[in-house]
């Protein structure tokens, strides 16, 4: 099981009207973080509110509908209690008071004298209902890719959306630094610690016996880091001396497994507010300025460190004039020299092509923004914004033969000319379509084959190139999620006087904070899968800001490793937000080939054009197609993890490869396990081996009938997996 | 029972308490026809001559047994005791589970059984035999 805490609960009410009865998942470090990102306009309002909500820790509902959190009573003049935490973060008094103005409705005149928040969490955070708007005021910056989610993409739109995070992030990172910066009390990361504590009080709670608790409740800043201590109160022996902290790093620093494991939260995290294959959608704080200058810049960045990770991963993105003009035959004749070509030197730049025609990063939202004339106060619909490259792709004439997309381009319209692109010897005609163009993203992947140009050679390249062909795995966090009922209420909170929780709360709704927290649990399920394979925790992943793992056949093997480390993917994912236990199916995208047995020359394959991304709910009951040695479609399930994990302990003394293959050979073929392991053993000349390899281990019993109990076992169980899944025997390698 | 007391009995006396043995044990939903093809290796083996048994005797039964074209289980019973040794020992002790061979269903049953799932009825019948009749196998063959 997969269990993730991040503090208790922020909010119960459903989104869709902001009132009624709803399961909001999100914890409250979470809220906080996110507020101060989307909402702060200054390093005061900023610091406010990252613990705006402090006291909501506290569970003290006096009535049903209203869950008391401010430090001080809003009508009385004196806030003593927010004097004392303001003052430890430099921020005015009365800020923090005001996030909820309603509050102030019978003292209106004491409402005009405090400070104030420049926006409010509903216009941010807090109204983006049921998945349908965003803040009216919040401001993201949006990546999208005018392509179809093809597999043969996947690699470059996972380089492109890694280089874009780094941007953001670290250009939104530099913002809060400079901003923390304006006053003296200076920190990097917030600690959010909540200590969980079986308390007495009166029935119904006075405020003489909640001042105490309250009073527990501190902040504090050591070395970079601002403490905010929490108490919340608890009823159950098994809830007391519970300890939870939350660790939000406000630098750019590339999250790492071992960070997840201790509850840190990166800031890339929080900015991903949402996430697939064609969109990402990053949140940015108001007080970051992006004019149409700084966005230019910005793109120009993203394609910069596209490049240099493209240079790493061995794939070329500049081409010979020849190479393009045999990729496609034009519809009618060119005049190359007078087409408006990117280039570098003499060479054509398709990463150029591709951003400028198959890439989008624009604000929404805010002063460089796309209708930013506009009051700020219309809606906002997810699903527009989310649909963006529908949108830009809508109208667009020329259409991929590889990848499906509409396009236009500085290209000459043309018929993709597939020998041309790949080499009179390509076979797979029936994976690329009938007709067609080609889009610059393909016009990338046609032209990494294996053989090196003269040119690469002369820079010292042997060998064959080991990129974009053969074996591949890419696992990136996806936005998408399933929620089944079934939280469980792990007790009734003690200060929850007016019975909030009496009844429970039947609708899950989902927030812009669902939708970051739903991203990280999948980023943590990805770098379980890192740490396994890689067997450290302070690695960051290789594609650190997208929090992908991107493997190509430079490292096949390192793939095959990979695959048996999918078994994470079919765990339990249960997240701890007391009150609450929720069990929870976040997911992960996968796009995936790995060689086994076909190994002779597997980089020269086409396995890219083969098979598609998939989208996996990480579940125990979850299932997917996976691409082995170029043409086999494997389903991957828990139990082909648990079969494949048996088979290998019936088989661990067996050293001999050729032996193993053939005992499941003799299985596959309908023989019994221990005349199949005598069979394996044949030169021998005796039933030594399948009698002490065998029998005496696995069949073992005090008496002839239990040994025989356990053989009939063990060969009604390996009927049922070998008929299930006759594809094992790939995962037992052919001796050479 | 005790190595010792087992070395007291005779080979006839030991041979009986296989007998029984697989009578008493519980075998599932195939007891019937495993039963019968236990018994008919114990005939098997029970009756080789000395002679011919060395480490590699159970592999050459099994090997005569999936071999074997005969038609019934006595017929199979022949053929590998003739193809081992044709110099094989009768014993009277063994005269009950031969006669049990000769059933008509169970036998055709336990003669298809005997030729499918060889090797487990086999070290099955090994685990029997070292228990009951040859101790001293149990080290001093690997077969």
């Amino acid at each position: 099981m997969s269990k993730f805490d991040f503090g208790p609960i922020s909010r119960t009410v459903d989104a869709s009207t902001g009132k009624g009865e709803g399961l909001n998942f999100a914890s409250l470090p979470i809220h906080e973080a996110m507020a101060a990102l989307l909402t702060a306009t200054n390093r005061d309002e900023f610091v406010g509110w990252l613990w705006h909500d402090l006291f909501k820790a506290l569970f003290y509902w006096p009535v049903r509908t209203k869950w008391d959190h401010l430090p001080d009573k809003p009508c009385l003049p004196s806030k003593v209690r927010e004097t004392k935490l303001s003052k430890v973060v430099q921020i005015p008094v009365g800020l923090v008071a005001t996030h909820h103005p309603g509050a102030y409705r019978k003292c209106k005149h004491l409402l005009s004298q405090l400070p104030k928040f420049n926006y409010l969490e509903p216009s941010t955070l807090t109204n983006e209902f049921e998945q349908t708007r965003l803040g009216t005021q919040a401001r993201f910056l949006q990546l999208t890719f005018l392509s179809e989610p093809a597999m043969n993409t996947a690699l470059l739109r996972a380089v492109i959306a890694d280089a874009f995070m780094e941007v953001v992030t670290k250009r939104v990172a530099e913002a809060i630094e400079s901003l923390l910066r304006t006053k003296s009390l200076a920190f990097k990361r917030v600690r959010y610690v909540f200590n969980f504590k079986r308390i007495q009080v009166p029935q119904p709670p006075s405020d003489q016996a909640l001042d105490p608790l309250k009073d527990l409740y501190e902040m504090r800043v050591v070395n970079d880091e601002l403490i905010i201590s929490h108490l919340t109160p608890v009823a159950s022996k098994e809830m007391d001396g519970r300890h939870i902290e939350v660790t939000i790093d406000f630098t750019a620093a590339p999250p790492t497994p071992g960070q997840f494991k201790q509850n840190v939260i990166s800031l890339i995290e929080l900015l991903t507010v949402y996430q697939d294959s064609r969109t990402i959608l990053m949140g940015i704080p108001q007080f970051l300025r992006m004019t149409e200058a700084d966005l230019t810049q910005l793109k120009q960045k993203v394609k910069d460190k596209t490049e240099q990770a493209l240079r790493i991963l061995d794939i070329v993105t500049l081409a010979e004039e020849k190479k393009i003009k045999k990729q496609a035959k034009p519809i009618e004749p060119v005049d190359w020299s007078a087409l408006p070509l990117k280039k570098q030197g003499d060479l054509v730049d398709l990463l150029a092509h591709v951003f400028d025609e198959q890439v989008e990063i624009r604000l929404v939202g805010g002063e460089g923004a796309q209708g930013s004339k506009s009051s700020g106060k219309e809606e906002r619909p997810l699903h527009a914004i989310i649909s963006r490259a529908y949108e830009l792709m809508e109208g667009k004439s020329r259409r991929c033969r590889y990848c499906n997309t509409a396009f236009e381009s500085a290209f000459p319209p043309a018929e993709a000319w597939v020998s041309g692109s790949f080499s009179g010897d390509f076979t797979d005609f029936e994976h690329v379509g009938f007709k067609g163009d080609i889009c610059p993203m393909c016009r990338i992947y046609a032209l990494n084959s294996k053989v090196y140009t003269s040119a690469e050679k002369a820079w010292g390249k042997t060998g064959a190139r080991k990129a974009y062909r053969g074996a591949f795995a890419l696992l990136t966090p996806s936005s998408h999620f399933a929620y089944s009922e079934g939280h469980i209420l792990l007790e009734h909170p003690p200060l929850d006087v007016g019975g909030r929780f009496k009844t429970s709360l039947q609708r899950a709704t989902v927030t812009l904070q669902e939708f970051a927290l739903f991203n990280s649990l999948s980023r943590r399920i990805i770098g379980e899968i890192w740490k396994r394979l890689s067997g450290r925790d302070d690695r960051p992943l290789p594609l650190p800001y997208l929090g992908g793992i991107l493997l190509t056949e430079r490292e096949a093997a390192q793939i095959r490793r990979l695959f048996n480390h999918f078994e994470v993917l079919f765990k339990e994912v249960v997240l701890w937000a007391y009150p609450f236990k929720i069990p929870l199916h976040p997911a992960v995208e996968i796009a995936f080939e790995m060689s086994i047995n076909d190994r002779k020359q597997h980089l020269t394959k086409h396995t890219y054009l083969k098979t598609s991304p998939v989208i996996v709910s990480v579940h125990p009951k979850s299932k997917f197609n996976l691409l082995v040695d170029n043409g086999i479609q494997l389903e991957v399930n828990r139990e082909l993890f648990e079969a494949k994990k048996w088979l290998e302990k019936l088989l661990e003394e067996i050293k001999d490869p050729k032996r193993r293959r053939s005992w499941i050979l003799a299985m596959l073929q309908g023989e019994d396990p221990v005349t199949a392991m005598a069979d394996a053993f044949d030169d021998q000349g005796t039933l030594w081996q399948a009698e002490k390899l065998f029998w005496d281990r696995f069949m073992a019993g005090d008496t002839p009938s239990e040994q025989w109990e356990n053989y009939e076992r063990i060969l009604e169980r390996l009927g049922r997996t070998f008929a299930k899944y006759p594809m094992l025997i790939e995962f037992f390698i052919k001796p050479r | 029972m005790s190595d010792n007391q087992q070395t007291q009995m005779s080979r006839e006396q030991r041979l009986s308490r296989a007998y029984e043995a697989i009578e008493q044990l519980s075998l599932g939903k195939r007891e019937p026809e495993i039963k019968l093809a236990l018994k008919a290796l114990l005939v098997i083996r029970g009756a080789l001559n000395p002679d011919v048994i060395d480490e590699t005797i159970y592999r050459r039964i099994a090997k005569y047994i999936r071999a074997s074209n005969a038609e019934t289980l006595p017929e199979l019973i022949d053929d590998v005791l003739r193809n081992l040794s044709p110099e094989f020992v009768a014993h009277p002790a063994l005269g009950d589970p031969v006669l049990d061979t000769y059933s008509d269903e169970t036998a055709s049953k336990a003669r298809e059984l005997l030729q499918e799932e060889t090797i487990p009825l086999v070290i099955l019948m090994k685990k029997i035999y070292t228990q009951f009749v040859e101790p001293e196998e149990e080290e001093g063959s690997n077969g």
